[in-house]
């Protein structure tokens, strides 16, 4: 079982980070909340409304929108048109094109694509696809955005811009879940931590008291680490 | 679009010039009704990422139930053409339902197997589907009117799925093509269009399989063939998958080179081998993407074509 025992609630506009070893389930627990898997038991709230077995696209429309770790571009559209088709199933915007192309020039300026809006997205490199997968996302106007892994790939400048990205999205009133291994650059943007391991919620609380939590220690560094830090003397290391 | 204009007048001369003959006519009649065929399948295959290989099915519907009204019932003629559209269209919920709970690889599977069952059943109920003889009326339209008929519906149908294309369903396909689960994510309701595309499509493929009926008088259980859809299949590949004018082109041209073949049609299976191997190799955009590489390394690249180079490559 990937999950067995996770429960918590997001506020609105909270920026909540999701952490955990790699096999925690972090990935499978997108899957299930943005409706590409169902769980077996337990059941999703979104805006007090049961999600439990909604579809994906039913929950994007509701403003729960989610993004790939690697990027999933549409291939053989253009920059422009990847971020369009959000804007056509965008149930906020109004039916003027006019506005929508509104719309859509500033996400794609916001995000520093707009010069290659015409192209293929083939043509971009990976951090531009990133940021591609960002404002496709943005497409949809969600409420609640869960990002997984938003950092991978990318090297620090990269991150530093994508950071600044987020930011801004949280300005906006935007709820953001992130997923991310790269810990030192997620803790400066997100309120709260979640750290899950074999499939279940072992911590959850304010960044700094996470980094000290023996629980998490031991899920990221081992047994012996996790009880020595919390000051066990009597730990033998006989493991 | 000049082409196509100047192309139908070409073809609207033809009757007279060949004084009416017979043969000539019948050729491009065939020939134009396996275009709108090769067409309404890019739709599916080159804008859906639907491969079908069972495009017949949806032509062979709507000839059988026009021609078993026509032999058993009398209705007025308008309602019959109406049934044997109806049926055409639902029949592609045969291959669109089943299909639809795993993902578009499988879709040719499905497609393949459906035209199958339909031609066991018209082989094998010879008391209402006439058994290997099929259905056959008394010529109703003559030649020539089936064929300005089928000319108009030909320019038609490519002009029509042009607009769909370029519209808003047009990019949707397109995303379910590249990426389901993502288009999923974008808000998609991917089921509902990947039906949509199979009824349009099918609504295509019945007229031209009507004409088909009428121009032939006639319909059996070939028109549910493997061959039969495989045909379309060649057609739509060779001729430019995804780009809609090519694939009609293919439709054209390759009925048309068959009929020439006539003499060496024991050769027929490896030209179809040839063609697939010289359109995966040496021209994947099929015969319009070689034609539009030849086109723009002849003159300036404009910023349309170079979308259509794009789009075969």
């Amino acid at each position: 079982m990937a999950l067995s025992d996770v429960s918590f609630s997001v506020e609105q506009g909270e920026v909540v980070g999701l952490i955990g070893p790699n096999g925690a389930g972090k990935t499978t627990f997108f899957n299930v909340v943005t409706g590409f898997n169902w769980p077996s038991s337990g059941k999703i709230f979104f805006r007090g409304k049961d999600v439990t077995n909604a579809t994906p696209n039913r929950l994007a429309s509701m403003g729960m929108v989610r993004t790939f770790q690697i990027p999933r571009p549409f291939k053989e559209l253009t920059v422009s048109d990847n971020v369009a088709v959000a804007t056509l199933f965008n149930p906020k915007l109004k039916i003027s094109t006019s506005s929508t192309k509104e719309f859509l020039k500033k996400i794609l300026q916001g995000l520093d694509l707009y010069p290659w809006k015409d192209q293929q997205a083939t043509t971009l490199g990976y951090g531009s696809l990133k940021r591609l997968e960002l404002g496709r996302s943005q497409g949809s106007s969600p409420e609640l955005l869960l990002l997984d892994e938003p950092f991978s790939g990318l090297n620090a400048s990269e991150i530093e811009k994508e950071s600044h990205i987020l930011r801004s999205l949280v300005k906006e009133g935007i709820t953001l879940i992130i997923v991310e291994h790269k810990l030192r650059e997620l803790m400066k943007i997100v309120d709260r931590i979640i750290v899950l391991n074999f499939g279940i919620k072992i911590a959850d609380g304010a960044p700094e008291a996470i980094t000290k939590d023996k629980l998490v220690l031991e899920a990221y560094l081992g047994r012996r680490w996790g009880v020595n830090s919390a000051g066990d003397k009597k730990y033998n290391s006989t493991i | 679009m000049i082409t196509i204009l100047i192309i139908s007048l070409l073809l609207v001369a033809v009757v007279p010039a060949t004084n009416h003959s017979f043969f000539i006519i019948s050729l491009l009649t065939a020939a134009l009704i396996w275009s709108i065929q090769a067409a309404s399948w890019d739709l599916l295959a080159g804008y859906t990422g639907l491969f079908n290989f069972g495009h017949m099915l949806f032509a062979g519907t709507a000839a059988y139930v026009v021609a078993l009204v026509e032999v058993n019932l009398k209705i007025p003629r308008p309602l019959v053409i109406l049934a044997g559209f109806l049926a055409g269209i639902l029949s592609s919920l045969l291959i669109g339902l089943p299909s639809l709970r795993v993902r578009s690889v499988y879709f040719v599977l499905v497609s393949f197997v459906v035209p199958l069952i339909m031609y066991r059943i018209t082989m094998s109920f010879t008391r209402i589907f006439g058994g290997e003889y099929g259905l056959s009326i008394e010529r109703v339209y003559s030649r020539e009117s089936i064929y300005y008929v089928v000319m108009v519906l030909a320019a038609f149908t490519v002009i029509i799925l042009r607009i769909l294309v370029k519209s808003r369903l047009g990019i949707t396909l397109q995303s379910i093509r590249e990426d389901e689960e993502t288009a999923r994510a974008v808000g998609i309701n991917v089921p509902f269009y990947k039906l949509l595309a199979c009824a349009v499509s099918a609504g295509f493929s019945s007229l031209a399989g009507i004409c088909y009926f009428y121009h032939m008088s006639h319909v059996g259980p070939e028109i549910f063939s493997i061959m039969s859809s495989f045909n379309v299949v060649i057609m739509g590949l060779t001729g430019g998958i995804g780009t809609l004018f090519g694939s009609a082109l293919g439709g054209l041209g390759l009925s048309l080179l068959l009929e020439f073949m006539r003499p060496i049609s024991i050769y027929r299976n490896i030209t179809y081998a040839a063609l697939l191997v010289a359109v995966v190799m040496l021209f994947p955009g099929g015969l319009w993407g070689g034609l539009v590489s030849f086109w723009q390394k002849t003159r300036v690249m404009g910023v349309e074509e170079s979308d259509k180079v794009r789009k075969s490559e």
